[in-house]
């Protein structure tokens, strides 16, 4: 047995447990219209999921060669996630009143870069060992890319607005 | 639909989106949702905004 591999499944396995635990105390501190949002946004990633697995299973049945089925399940799962957490924040259900962006974006960032340039240090180099050391992490940059932009455009939108709310009261007066 | 109603009464209070959603724990953006009719907030939500703002839910949900 590859203790890498089970050291890894029992870190996402205590981090599911953990995830589940907490959540119970983050559900209250979003309001009802982010959980309105939160609930959208499962159902579009549960689709999205579900279509993307469709596409592999297809796939799978022609019998391609350069189709590696347990990366695009994985795959899936990235932009399923990445499409929950896209809505969730363009439309300001994904933080709460005290969970802080700025550290959370520049931790994700560096993590999105930091898989980026992993992916392409192994395919410039020629090291991948198998496909998952190229293309997950890459794909795993991308997305997380994406979700940085979706911040940055909803950090702009929020500017906007503010802007614009101070214009009104402004022209009242 | 927009609500003008919610927001002429907050402005007669002289308070911001921001600090009429504290007072009534929720975001900015819901309140901002609320205003420009994109957002139907739940009674209790209503009933929330209707006590920081001293105002009827008539005179704030009502359509006429």
């Amino acid at each position: 047995m590859n203790i890498v591999t089970l050291f890894l499944a029992l870190s996402i396995l205590v981090a599911i447990i953990l995830i589940c635990f907490s959540d119970r105390k983050k559900v209250k501190q979003f309001d009802e219209r982010q959980l309105i949002v939160r609930g959208r946004a499962v159902n579009l990633a549960y689709v999205t999921l579900l279509i993307c697995l469709f596409i592999v299973l297809a796939l799978s049945t022609m019998n391609l060669p350069w189709l590696d089925v347990p990366v695009c399940v994985i795959l899936s799962m990235f932009i399923s996630l990445t499409i929950f957490s896209v809505y969730a924040i363009l439309n300001n259900a994904y933080f709460t009143n005290f969970k802080k962006e700025t550290p959370f974006s520049g931790v994700f960032l560096s993590v999105s870069l930091l898989n980026l340039f992993n992916g392409f240090r192994h395919l410039f180099n020629g090291t991948a060992e198998d496909s998952f050391d190229i293309i997950l992490p890459v794909a795993f940059g991308i997305l997380g890319v994406i979700i940085i932009i979706a911040l940055f455009i909803r950090k702009r939108m929020d500017k906007k607005e503010l802007e614009e709310e101070m214009q009104e009261e402004e022209d009242v007066e | 639909m927009k609500n003008l109603k919610l927001k002429a009464a907050r402005a007669a209070k002289d308070l911001s989106q921001e600090q009429l959603a504290i007072q009534c724990n929720v975001s900015r953006q819901t309140i901002n949702a609320i205003e420009k009719g994109d957002y139907n907030p739940t009674i209790n939500l209503c009933i929330a905004i209707c006590k920081v703002l001293d105002k009827t839910l008539d005179e704030l949900f009502w359509e006429q």
